[in-house]
């Protein structure tokens, strides 16, 4: 249980908003410096973020997503999520400056599509611009990566959860994503069966890891419950909605 | 009448440093905002930070007009995941700005400006604050 974890020395380098800190890694052993976002309930109502980050940054590594890595931390007696941040300048794609050449800037441009499958099965309703990295990896390329996962999965705790929700306006909210459903069904397709390629077990064993001090164990059956049923319903959604896509 | 600088943020090291590469004014008028994509405001944000990159910066002011000028309005969430519509004529706006964007490029919280020439604050600003300035 350890590895969920971080177990650094940390420092507060800026205030951000409420619910997030920016902190500095006091270097020790073979930990460089580094920043990260720590990320806490900044109220009752905003529910159990820092494991929906947890959880949602698990699956995106299993799917092979770019993310970075998300560990528990408690910070100054406040416990929350530590989301580390990726080395170089790391922007909000709404200030994306060519998004009108995507397929020959954006090195994992083919990933968008898979980013798009990812959201709705998580129940990810607040991917807008500002919740979608990039980051520059040489001269004219660039890498998207994922950030901000605090509204998937279980959301906030007065939310009526209704895991068979499948509104794509809420979950697809980029313009760029939007287009890619013009390509149709199957371009989807692949990247469906990658998620119900995710045994149950492996679900219900990542939701489980969450301690029970971010996730009650009623908490952890309903997003297990959600996971579930929304695994097997994806290719169906996927398959009605791009037959005739309405935003 | 109150204006925003916007920022270009550099955390290493234990410290926070600001570069100011731009001014937004808003009035009654409207919006105005200036800003110095210039290669020398460029090399003083490379000399603090190497990994900056140079498509955004000088695609800032770019971006910018069109995420938030050209449109009528902008979605943005709040701290709970709910969507807001802001749009440059709210007389909130800068507020908002400087409460959701918070990473690399920020604006700094509105200062209020008495007065009624907001060109003319604009240029005044920029001079004092952003070409001769490192916060």
């Amino acid at each position: 249980m350890d590895d969920i974890y971080d177990s650094g020395n940390w420092v507060q380098l800026a205030e951000n908003k409420p619910g997030v800190k920016i902190l500095a890694r006091i270097p020790s052993g073979n930990n460089d410096t580094g920043t990260a976002y720590f990320k806490y309930p900044s109220s009752p109502d905003v529910g159990p973020i820092a494991a929906n980050e947890f959880i949602a940054s698990k699956l995106a590594e299993k799917l092979g997503l770019p993310i970075n890595k998300t560990l528990f931390k408690e910070f100054e007696s406040v416990k929350g999520v530590l989301v580390n941040n990726t080395p170089g300048e790391a922007n909000i794609w709404r200030q994306y400056p060519f998004k009108k050449d995507i397929e020959r800037t954006l090195h994992n441009a083919e990933g968008l599509s898979r980013v798009v499958v990812f959201d709705v099965f998580i129940l990810n309703t607040d991917r807008n611009p500002d919740n979608f990295v990039y980051t520059r990896l040489n001269k004219g390329k660039y890498e998207f990566y994922l950030i901000d996962h605090a509204h998937s999965l279980h959301g906030p705790s007065q939310q009526a959860l209704d895991y068979n929700a499948f509104n794509f306006s809420s979950m697809v909210q980029i313009e760029e994503f939007k287009k890619i459903f013009e390509k149709g069904f199957d371009h989807f397709r692949p990247h469906i069966e990658d998620i119900q390629n995710i045994e149950d077990p492996e679900i219900v064993d990542i939701v489980n890891s969450v301690p029970s001090d971010y996730l009650t164990d009623a908490q952890k059956n309903t997003v297990k419950d959600l996971l579930i049923n929304r695994k097997g319903m994806l290719y169906n959604k996927f398959e009605t909605f791009c037959s005739s896509p309405t935003w | 009448m109150k204006y925003s600088i916007v920022q270009y943020n550099i955390r290493e090291a234990f410290q926070e440093k600001k570069i100011p590469i731009g001014v937004i004014v808003q009035s009654e008028e409207g919006i105005f905002y200036k800003f110095d994509n210039s290669e020398e405001k460029f090399s003083l944000i490379k000399s603090s930070f190497l990994g900056a990159d140079k498509g955004t910066f000088e695609n800032f002011e770019k971006t910018f007009e069109e995420n938030f000028i050209k449109v009528d309005q902008i979605s943005i969430s709040d701290d709970n995941g709910n969507q807001i519509l802001i749009s440059k004529n709210d007389p909130q706006f800068l507020d908002y700005l400087n409460g959701t964007y918070q990473s690399t490029y920020t604006y700094s919280k509105p200062t209020p400006l008495e007065g009624s020439d907001p060109k003319n604050y604009l240029d005044l600003i920029y001079n004092q604050q952003v070409l001769h300035n490192v916060a």
